[in-house]
């Protein structure tokens, strides 16, 4: 009853989220046993942008779960144990150069122990687009509370790039967009509204990344 | 009970023992308010004691000294920002770990030195200097990053301790700080980036880089060597595309421009390096030239 409840009072308290995934594949993919992939957020100089550390987590946590889940080395593990060849102002850009980096002895053979057969790039980011309303709080000795109304639109847009080990190829490419408004009504308490935009495209794109490695034929 | 009580914890007892209670209570609430609303406001103190990755590349054959000296390892960068308080990075604290690292990955055998002489056990000698650091908040940018600049200088010495040349290494790094709860984990994460940054670009350049590679090749140094200092570091590189060399210019050009920001505008916050006061004054005026 209790957990009912909650999840109830959750539902209530999460805004509406659309979302949207496109998949691009250029060959033809498959995990076998003892392969490994490695989630990596972009973060190469001179950009500016850099993907949140959270949302690669995020990916990584997501398709290491469940029963078909992938053994996933975390971007940390992987970019101690091949430095200094992933770093901002060394990593490949583009994946022509993958294989040049591959004719690196000890860096080959480091990716072959730990079993790499994917590099999944992440690029993008989430944005606040939009906000508006007021909200004004006030204490004093006989008690406070706050009044108002704020709204704000989230919008959350990445795309994964996947790296073949073995042949230096592109293998697809994933985008996933999700955007969402968050409300947060204020009569004494706040009652914050969240648009959950940044875990929604997080599923997504775990989801449909599971689906395109193990190609299970649904996508 | 309530006397004992009030004798242990006197400060949050005591309003409720006096005839203003409410007025007493609310003075507390307000300063413990205060407080924990200025303590987000109160700078921040940042130590490094990480341990950083062995690099991952075939040593070079060479027995190396290299010089860690008290300058290096208690390298401290004090800065103070209107608004946001002091701010300290003891990046000195990262450097005994950063150099073993380098050592270990780099070179087939190396010593660590506590401070420049000749030596017969070792082939060659390396003293790494950091000539200046700079650092940025997101507020200060309007950006999203800590920012933290550093500008490392390695001197090569032959054996005898004379100098074959001198190597200037601009590093960068910068955190997220929706990443990052606080300044302090924020510039700290910086602060790690960029040490990692200069142990990446040290590293894969070390052999493209002419004054090195003379020094890993034996080549001695003269007592009275003019200093080689190599600006030009985007020569020969291996697997370096035109975005990273863009990269290190961005480093470079960077602490230029926060250097020239913060002499013109008397406003800005006053950067006070405590370790090596001397050497940043000889580094800007190197800049200047």
């Amino acid at each position: 009853m209790k957990l009912i409840f909650t999840l109830c009072i959750t539902s209530l308290l999460c805004g509406c989220v659309n979302s949207t995934i496109q998949q691009v594949r250029e060959r033809e993919t498959g995990i076998q046993l003892g392969d490994s992939v490695v989630v990596l957020g972009r973060s190469n100089r001179p950009s500016h942008e850099e993907t949140e550390i959270n949302f690669v987590d995020c990916v990584a946590k997501d398709l290491a779960k469940g029963t078909n889940g992938l053994n996933v080395v975390s971007e940390q593990n992987f970019k101690d144990q091949t430095f200094p060849w992933f770093e901002p102002r060394t990593s490949p850009v583009k994946v022509n150069q993958l294989p040049q980096l591959l004719e690196q002895r000890l860096l080959a053979d480091r990716l072959s122990d730990l079993g790499i057969k994917y590099l999944i790039w992440l690029d993008g980011k989430t944005q606040r687009t939009s906000s508006s309303g007021s909200l004004a709080c006030s204490v004093s000795p006989g008690g406070g509370g706050c009044f108002g109304f704020l709204t704000w639109e989230n919008d959350a847009s990445y795309e994964a790039t996947i790296w073949d080990t073995d042949d230096g190829k592109t293998v697809g490419r994933i985008s996933s967009d999700a955007d969402g408004t968050s409300y947060m009504p204020a009569i004494v308490v706040p009652i914050p509204i969240i648009a959950r935009v940044q875990n929604n495209a997080c599923n997504s794109m775990a989801k449909q990344l599971k689906g395109f490695l193990i190609n299970d034929g649904n996508s | 009970m309530s006397k004992s009580m009030a004798k242990i914890i006197p400060w949050f007892k005591a309003p409720e023992l006096t005839n203003g209670t409410k007025s007493a209570r609310l003075t507390t609430h307000v300063l413990v308010g205060l407080a924990l609303f200025t303590a987000g406001c109160s700078g921040a103190q940042v130590s490094l004691e990480n341990q950083f990755p062995t690099p991952l590349l075939e040593p070079i054959p060479i027995k190396a000294g290299i010089v860690l000296n008290e300058q290096l390892l208690s390298y401290n960068h004090n800065e103070e920002i209107q608004g946001s308080g002091k701010f300290n990075i003891h990046i000195g604290s990262a450097q005994r770990n950063m150099f073993s690292r380098l050592g270990d990955g780099l070179f087939s055998e190396y010593s660590v030195l506590g401070q420049l002489a000749g030596n017969e056990t070792v082939d060659a000698i390396l003293l790494p200097e950091i000539m200046q650091m700079q650092m940025a908040l997101p507020r200060q940018t309007r950006s999203e990053y800590f920012e933290v600049w550093m500008r490392y200088r390695f001197h090569f010495y032959d054996n005898e301790a004379n100098l074959i040349g001198s190597w200037d290494l601009p590093a960068y790094g910068k955190a997220n700080q929706n990443d990052y709860r606080g300044d302090e984990a924020g510039l700290k994460a910086a602060a790690l980036s960029a040490c990692r940054d200069a142990m990446a670009f040290f590293s894969l350049n070390f052999q493209s880089e002419s004054v090195a590679a003379r020094w890993a090749a034996g080549e001695k140094g003269t007592p009275k060597a003019a200093q080689e200092t190599s600006e030009d570091t985007t020569s020969e590189k291996t697997l370096e595309s035109a975005e990273n060399s863009a990269a290190e210019h961005e480093a470079a050009d960077k602490i230029d421009a926060l250097e020239e920001q913060k002499t013109t505008e008397q406003a800005q916050p006053v950067a006070n390096e405590t370790a090596t006061e001397s050497a940043t004054e000889s580094a800007t005026e190197n800049l200047t030239k």
